[in-house]
This record gives structure tokens, C-alpha cells and sequence, in this order.
């Protein structure tokens, strides 16, 4: 096993490696010095491209909820993928097992592409005395507790005190067994989760099967903690290719 | 007690300074953290002018360039809690990093860079403090404000998400 001085020389030559075109690139200077004595107003550059693919996303995303009548929510929460989806590979996920006593999931959709399978569960909360949010990003905690104060709602900030009101906070973090990774969407409608397997089975995805994740939450009020774990029953899939 | 200036060294004079001296460092962690170089150029520039308005806060109980990188951490952070961020952040790709075309990267630093990238934040800001910027662990907890023995848990677990990549070099050494 490596020392920590061998694995830090590792991580500065990697990101060394991968950032060298930075020494070569024009300094951030003039624009700093513009913007500090109040020359040029301080406005948040997004590349071309990113404005681009929003634009296309938003429009395809209004038009296929208006012909298709699928919730726009649940389509919502493939645009934040940035996929051009075949909508006819599109399945629902049905949660088969859910051992978890905090937590309620309603597979809406499931993808197959080339970048892996991904799934999007609607997280709600098994009772009416607790609320869910998505991991610390989503509930602005970590693990001293310390949390912000605010929350993330329709790309909207919201006071979190104020929205859980006396309702006790749950904090789940989704880990696909295996590679994979996993984002969130909340809107007014709810929470939505998606969770990616990178390297799903080719062979059983084809025929049908059993996909599972686990899931650790936290009541952040009493501090008790939760392992569990999702089945979700998938049928017969096609791997869609030209994903975004 | 106040920024350190020269003598007859206007605040915008030490802003110049602390670009030049501070600027490429800041960058290089922001790209990481952000996965995105047009984001971490934004930051980047936030964290010089939010510097500057705060000159007079700065207590030197540490040195300028953990200053600097705690407040580019911080402003990292609420980049990521942004709405927009939250829109276009999906899948992590080298080709949003400053790379040197003309001399492109190894494999395996690419591989080790995408599974840093790929951490959660939490352990992506030990892993950028800890192994790549050196700080030990008293200075990391007093930067993102969590106890020692936190931070050291953090650096384990990253440690543990990182293994493949880092025994993946140490195959290849062999």
C-alpha cells in the first residue's frame, strides 16, 4: 500500500498533468482589476457550448411533455443527463424490495444507454413526521452537522428551516453497487433520484432483471442512522445508442 | 492585524500581486473541483475580488495563499449549490480540463484525475488539500471548519475511493 508522500507525488503529477494548458493561458488579470475598480460588472461567463445544449434541452424538453403526457418532471430529470433519448426504450423500474423504514421509492423511469443504465426513483418520505433530501448538496449539511440555510427548490432558494417547519430532516446518499453515479431533482412535485450504473450487465439487461443500490440516510435531528438497500425489477431492455 | 502591504502599496497594487502570484494555483484547483475550466475561471475571479473587499478581515493567522484557497473553496461550494451548475452538471470528461494539446496527458493521470473529479465534494476538498497542496490535517479542519479527526476520516475514505487508480500506477511502476 502507498505512503501518503507516494500518493501525493501520484494526485500533483496526474493533476499537474491534466491542468498544464493553465501555464500557457492568458492570466485572469485585467478582467480582475476591471472588475475590482468597478469597470466591468461581474458577470458569470458560461461557455458557448453549455448555452447551446440548455437552449436545445428546453425546448425539447417542453415539446416532448406536451405530445407525449409524460410528467414533465420525470423528463426533467433525464435533461439534467443532457441525454436525446429514443423515448420508446424508456421502461419503469418497479421497486421489488426497499428495505428502508424512512424512506418510500416509486421507480418512473428507467434508460438504457451507452453510458450505463440509469434509473429515476421519486424519493418520498415513509411518514408525515420526516422529510427527505438528497445527500449534503441537496440539505447543505456534512458531518459535524453543521448545515446551511437554505435549500435548493425549482432552482430556487428556499430557507430549509422554513420549508421542514417541525418535521425531522433525513439525509440519503444512493450508492449503485458497482461503478456508477447518481444526481437529483427537486421540484415542487417532489424529490426525484437518479442513479447510474456504469457497467451494467449487458446479458441480463436484455432479458430482464434485478438492478440494486444502497442507500445510507441520517435523521439529522436525532442523529440515528440507516443502511438499506433497493431492488428494483427491470424488464427487457435495448441499449440505445448516440446518447447526447 | 491587516494584509501585509508594502509601503505606499495601494490594495489594488497587492490585488495585482496576489493575481500573479496565486492566480494559476487557484485555477488548477478550481478546474478540478468544478470539473469545468469556464467555471473555475468565474471562481477564480470571484475569489480575487471577494479578496480584495476583505483585505482589512484578513487576520494573518494564516498565510495569504490558504486564505485564498479557503475563500476559492467556499465560492466553489456555492457554485455547485447554484441552480445552473445543478442544470448542467452531468458526466465528468478531461475534455473540460485545461490540457496541453500539444502534450496530452497519460493515461493514467487521466484515469487518477477523473476519479478525483468524480469524488464527492467532501472528498474531493481533502483529497485537493491534503495530497495535492500539502496542508496537514490541523490546517484542513480549521479551513472547512470540521474537527481533526473528521478531516482524517475524509482523507481515509478518499483514499479507499482512489485505491484503483493509485494501485493501478503502482502495477505499472512494476
Amino acid at each position: 500500500m502507498k505512503t501518503d508522500q507516494e500518493i501525493m507525488q501520484n494526485i500533483r503529477t496526474a493533476i499537474d498533468d491534466c491542468t498544464k494548458g493553465i501555464d500557457d493561458a492568458p492570466s485572469l488579470q485585467y478582467q480582475i482589476a476591471r472588475k475590482a475598480k468597478g469597470e466591468e460588472p461581474v458577470v458569470k461567463k458560461i461557455s458557448t457550448t453549455i448555452v447551446l445544449v440548455a437552449a436545445l434541452l428546453a425546448i425539447t424538453a417542453v415539446a416532448f411533455a406536451a405530445t407525449n403526457g409524460i410528467g414533465i418532471t420525470a423528463f426533467l430529470s433525464r435533461i439534467i443527463g443532457g441525454w436525446n433519448v429514443n423515448e420508446n426504450a424508456i421502461v419503469a423500474p418497479v421497486v421489488k424490495e426497499n428495505t428502508s423504514k424512512w424512506l418510500n421509492l416509486t421507480g418512473t423511469e428507467a434508460y438504457w444507454a451507452e453510458d450505463g443504465l440509469s434509473v429515476v426513483l421519486k424519493v418520498d418520505s415513509a411518514d408525515d413526521e420526516h422529510v427527505v433530501c438528497y445527500s449534503n448538496e441537496d440539505g447543505l449539511l456534512d458531518e459535524t452537522g453543521e448545515r446551511g440555510e437554505q435549500i435548493a427548490i425549482n432552482g430556487e432558494m428556499a430557507p430549509l428551516d422554513q420549508w421542514r417547519g417541525e418535521k425531522e430532516l433525513i439525509i440519503a446518499e444512493f450508492s449503485p453497487l458497482g461503478e456508477g453515479w447518481n444526481w437529483y431533482k427537486r421540484t415542487d412535485d417532489g424529490l426525484f433520484v437518479i442513479v447510474t450504473f456504469s457497467t451494467p450487465d449487458a446479458e441480463a439487461l436484455q432479458k430482464g432483471t434485478d438492478v440494486a443500490f444502497q442507500i445510507q440516510d441520517t435523521n439529522i435531528q436525532t442523529g440515528e442512522t440507516e443502511e438499506c438497500s433497493v431492488t428494483l425489477a427491470l424488464p427487457a431492455m435495448t441499449m440505445q445508442e448516440g446518447h447526447k | 492585524m491587516g494584509m501585509i502591504q508594502a509601503p505606499n502599496q495601494t490594495p489594488a497594487d497587492r490585488l495585482d500581486q496576489m493575481v500573479q502570484q496565486y492566480e494559476k494555483d487557484l485555477l488548477r484547483i478550481c478546474c478540478i473541483y468544478l470539473r469545468d475550466r469556464t467555471a473555475a475561471e468565474d471562481v477564480v475571479q470571484e475569489t480575487f475580488l471577494k479578496a480584495f473587499k476583505n483585505m482589512d478581515s484578513f487576520r494573518g493567522e494564516s498565510s495569504e495563499k490558504t486564505w485564498l484557497i479557503r475563500i476559492a473553496i467556499n465560492c466553489c461550494r456555492d457554485y455547485r449549490r447554484s441552480a445552473w451548475y445543478r442544470y448542467i452538471d452531468f458526466h465528468v470528461s478531461i475534455n473540460q480540463l485545461p490540457i496541453l494539446s500539444s502534450a496530452p496527458p497519460s493515461d493514467d493521470h487521466i484515469a487518477l484525475t477523473m476519479a478525483i473529479m468524480k469524488l464527492k465534494p467532501k472528498y474531493m476538498e481533502v483529497v485537493l488539500l491534503y495530497f495535492y497542496e500539502g496542508y496537514p490535517i490541523k490546517d484542513i479542519a480549521r479551513m472547512l471548519n470540521l474537527t481533526e479527526a473528521a478531516v482524517s476520516s475524509r482523507i481515509h475514505k478518499a483514499k479507499q475511493k482512489l485505491r484503483a487508480e493509485l494501485e493501478g500506477g503502482e502495477d505499472d511502476e512494476n
